[in-house]
């Protein structure tokens, strides 16, 4: 059993949460970047409204689990990308287990009633 | 950033937040909506298509707005934001650190008088401490600023909140040796009316001194992070307004 759980009024939250943490883990992006890939992966499951991404990147970008830089060498214009930091990959990794008791627990209720 | 300038001034005027932060949030919108705009014209949408579903995908919400405005508020931020309101003159200015320098000097040359500090409380040592620590960490970040002139806010910004902090516990510690010293001086007393009058005199001979002390360094400490906060503020909106010039479009 993990020690983190998930907070059903946080599900959103958590969620988005995690799918950036997840997908920052495979290396830096820009914001734009993060929202598209997101949808791709995810088979347009996860649409992402960039301007949504915003307040959850800023967010975990304070609580320093992934760091913003801006890229002001790029040829045509500044741009902020971002990175997991060791801390978002800790995150990562509770939040992926919590995730997972929490989608067994869930299951196990909604196929169990279904029966 | 012609074609998205309407809704980058819009959206900088929604943000209650620091000129900074507004310009940085503002830039980085900036960059995803051109970023957005290249993808749909990549995809084969028109110039006209691809501008209103990069609009559309980047909107801010009010609750986004409002999200935005949670993350980036905090006390500290607010307390100087609200000050260099007050002071946005370089007189005004000034004429703080004007205030601050005759008061410093005025206490600090009493201090500094022959038998001042003779029989103060023990607490003076940790009080004198934190103080002190506080004023090589004010040095250290104006060594980093003006000396070797470091531009990374990132780096500038770290520790500055704990230049008040020490600040606030240099006064709680005196508070707390106050106490321990009032506490001392009601044991002593003998039961007559003059050893409680000799005990009081002396108490208040041994804390007087510290509460003085702890005050100014306060004082010191906090001048000293407003400065250096509004300071680093500044160049942060400058660094964001170049970006902004040399950025996007």
């Amino acid at each position: 059993m993990s020690e983190r759980s998930i907070e059903p009024q946080n599900l959103g939250r958590s969620c988005h949460e995690l799918l950036i943490l997840a997908t920052l883990a495979v290396g830096r992006k820009h914001g734009y970047q993060l929202g598209l890939d997101i949808e791709a992966a995810s088979h347009g499951q996860f649409r992402f409204k960039h301007g949504t991404l915003y307040p959850i990147l800023h967010s975990l970008e304070k609580d320093g689990l992934i760091e913003g830089d801006w890229d002001e060498d790029a040829p045509r214009r500044k741009r902020k990308s971002y990175a997991l930091t060791r801390k978002g990959r800790r995150k990562l990794a509770d939040d992926t287990e919590a995730w997972r008791v929490f989608a067994r627990h869930f299951f196990a209720i909604v196929e169990g009633e279904a029966r | 950033m012609s074609r998205f300038a309407s809704t980058l001034s819009q959206t900088s005027r929604r943000l209650n937040l620091p000129p900074h932060i507004t310009s940085r949030v503002v830039l980085e919108l900036a960059a995803d909506l051109e970023d957005l705009f290249e993808h749909y014209t990549a995809q084969g949408l028109s110039e006209e298509e691809a501008t209103a579903r990069a609009l559309e995908s980047a909107e801010l919400s009010d609750e986004a707005v409002a999200r935005l405005v949670e993350v980036h508020t905090s006390p500290t931020g607010r307390l100087v934001e609200r000050l260099e309101e007050r002071t946005r003159t370089p007189w005004e200015r000034l004429m703080l650190l004007l205030i601050t320098v005759f008061v410093t000097i005025g206490i600090g040359s009493e201090m500094f008088t022959a038998g001042f500090f003779s029989g103060i409380s023990s607490f003076l040592w940790p009080v004198a401490a934190a103080a002190a620590a506080g004023l090589v960490l004010v040095l250290w970040k104006i060594y980093g600023l003006f000396i070797v002139k470091d531009r990374d806010p990132r780096r500038l910004r770290s520790g500055l909140p704990s230049v008040l902090g020490l600040a606030a516990l240099s006064v709680l510690l005196a508070l707390l040796g106050v106490l321990v010293e009032m506490h001392q001086a009601a044991l002593s007393v003998e039961g007559t009316a003059q050893s409680l009058a000799e005990q009081s005199i002396l108490c208040v001979a041994r804390i007087a001194p510290m509460i003085v002390f702890s005050l100014t360094s306060a004082i010191v400490l906090a001048v000293a992070w407003f400065a250096l906060s509004s300071r680093v503020g500044r160049l942060e909106q400058t660094r964001a307004a170049m970006l902004l010039e040399g950025g996007s479009g």
